[in-house]
């Protein structure tokens, strides 16, 4: 699959939101093709390259936990406000954010992707916000529907 | 006693001829000043006696001044005196335990020479083992309802001395609560047997830790793994004979979930106790970690190791790898490193193996109210158990190095 760092429409919805949340990072996660791991695969706003390494089981993690379940979630004040350990939290520790709400990108109806805005201190999404994290998502999703249809599924 | 009073009467003496002086020349410009001052023209002669009136009673309240002051002074030194001289330590302190005052024994205690100790907490380690971090909170300088306490106070060369101290309050001059802390030292032999003891039971807790935890891990992996394997081959088995189509798309998704379930529990077991530990050794154990653990955070961790395929005893194995496992969590916990080295050399000459983990990140200042946590403690009693030590060295901005030594045997 090409990578998704090289396509420009991704890069644009991605930097569009930064700039329309007014938060500190943006990132998108997919489940690996082949196995149940998942995987970050662009990021705006990014401090290091962490995230192109991190690699999430299936479940583990906020990217896991949200494909798992297929619902949003939302941190306010990491590490005080979380269910489960630090260490389950690699994109909150690798990019330092304090504050970050995510939401499930779907294809073929079953939630096979992340959507996370992340600021460095403490916060609380509004729903304003929350709403342009999630019409976002869909355009990822339309954007990206040929790539992982002609990819791989 | 006698020369003592001798002293004392010189004392006076000379006190006395100083305000003699003094007291004649006052007495002198008092008659002057009074005759003066009503117009009277009297002889010399007869200002004799009004001159030695005036004399008198200024004398007399010289000496009551003086008898005053002396029965102040000396309780003054005779309670100096008692705290100077006293076999305990004394420490007094202000509200914020800064050491204001303390006595011979207590710089004894310290071993200050010329050094100067301005806060209680930088000498205080308190209780090792079970309590041995400290809770600023419960600290027993807060309350004295735990007197008196044993604790370690740390001297002036970083050795641990092992003491008793009682607390007690009073009030600063500016109303606020300060402490007297008294210390007497606890006998040689009572702190070899703590030490002793301490040891015996945090090594027993590891040891039951670990028994517990390759029991859990071996139960998960062969006991609710197998079955699940069991029934993901029956599953197969009811595909094979199966001839509906839905069934079998439902069948393939219930497939999925059991290999899923299979891959958690995998997973889990490992993270208890990986069983490689025991079967293939620490070098391909930790390689795995280090692999997976990099993964995770996203870290690039470099391994490195000296030395030959023999295995170590397993309590060194299990310690080593313990150690390490800590060191990396607090590394991607609070270092922000992007990289990391772990390296692990046996020395076969001198018997012995380091490990070292080094994080290229933040690095941490070290004080007594950040080491609450049972991580760095743990990974020095483990060290300290098989015989072997412990280091740690940070610097801000730099990083943080952990190595640890532990003799084979
Ligand atoms: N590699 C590191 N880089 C920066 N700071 C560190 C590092 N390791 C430890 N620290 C600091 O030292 C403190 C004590 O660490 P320790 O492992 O003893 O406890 P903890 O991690 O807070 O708690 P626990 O290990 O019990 O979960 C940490 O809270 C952290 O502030
Ligand atoms: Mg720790």
């Amino acid at each position: 699959m090409t990578e998704l760092r090289d396509m420009p429409a991704v890069m644009e919805v991605c930097d569009q939101l930064l700039k329309d949340v007014g938060c500190d990072f943006v990132a998108l996660a997919l489940q690996n093709e082949v196995g149940p791991d998942v995987r970050w695969h662009f990021a705006s706003g990014n401090e290091n390259d962490k995230y192109k390494r991190i690699t999430v089981r299936f479940g583990k993690g906020i990217a896991g936990k949200i494909i798992s379940s297929g619902s949003p979630m939302m941190i306010s004040d990491f590490p005080n406000d979380i269910y489960g350990k630090v260490t389950d939290h690699p994109i909150m520790l690798a990019e330092k954010l304090v504050s970050c709400y995510a939401v499930p990108l779907f294809f073929n109806g079953s939630p096979k992707g992340v959507l996370l805005v992340g600021k460095r201190r403490t916060y609380t999404f509004i729903d304003n916000e929350q709403e342009m994290v999630k019409e976002s998502a869909e355009t990822l999703e339309q954007i990206l529907k040929g790539h992982i249809l002609g990819g791989g599924a | 006693m006698y020369s003592r009073s001798r002293v004392h009467n010189r004392n006076l003496y000379l006190f006395l001829l100083k305000n003699g002086l003094i007291s004649i020349s006052v007495s002198l410009i008092i008659v002057q000043t009074l005759i003066s001052l009503l117009q009277i023209h009297i002889h010399y002669l007869e200002k004799i006696p009004l001159f030695f009136f005036v004399l008198i009673i200024i004398t007399i309240f010289f000496m009551i001044i003086f008898i005053q002051e002396r029965k102040i002074r000396s309780k003054q030194e005779q309670l100096l005196a008692v705290i100077e001289n006293s076999t305990q330590s004394l420490f007094i302190l202000d509200k914020d335990k800064n050491i204001i005052s303390l006595n011979d024994s207590g710089r004894e205690l310290l071993d200050l020479q010329n050094h100067k100790v301005v806060n209680f907490c930088e000498v205080c380690s308190t209780y090792p083992g079970a309590d041995k971090i400290c809770d600023v909170s419960n600290c027993f300088l807060m309350n004295d309802k735990e007197n008196p306490v044993e604790l370690y106070i740390k001297n002036h060369h970083k050795e641990l001395i092992p003491v008793q101290a009682t607390i007690s309050f009073y009030t600063t001059p500016d109303k606020q609560k300060g402490t007297v802390v008294g210390i007497q030292k606890v006998s040689e032999k009572r702190k070899e047997e703590h030490k002793e003891i301490e040891k015996m039971i945090t090594h027993s807790i590891f040891q039951a830790q670990e028994k517990e935890r390759k029991l859990i891990s071996r139960e998960l992996h062969d006991g609710i793994g197998q079955s699940l394997f069991g029934m993901l081959l029956h599953t197969d088995f009811i595909k094979s004979i199966s001839e509906d189509k839905m069934g079998i798309t439902q069948l393939e998704k219930l497939q999925q979930m059991i290999s899923q379930t299979i891959e958690d529990i995998r997973y889990l077991s490992a993270a208890l106790r990986p069983s490689t530990l025991d079967n293939h050794g620490l070098i391909a154990t930790l390689k795995n970690h280090i692999r997976d653990f990099g993964q995770r955070f996203g870290i690039q961790i470099n391994f490195t190791y000296k030395g030959s395929n023999e295995r170590l005893p397993s309590a060194i194995e299990t310690a080593l790898y313990r150690i390490a496992q800590e060191a990396l969590i607090n590394a991607a916990k609070y270092s922000s490193a992007e990289r990391i080295d772990v390296s692990i050399s046996v020395d076969k000459d001198q018997n012995k193996v380091s490990l070292t983990i080094t994080d290229f990140g933040k690095g941490v200042e070290l004080t007594s109210t950040n080491r609450r946590g049972v991580g760095i403690y743990s990974m020095e009693e483990r060290a300290s158990i098989l015989g072997g030590d412990f280091f740690i060295n940070s610097k801000i901005g730099k990083g943080t190095q952990i190595q640890v030594n532990i003799p084979i045997v």
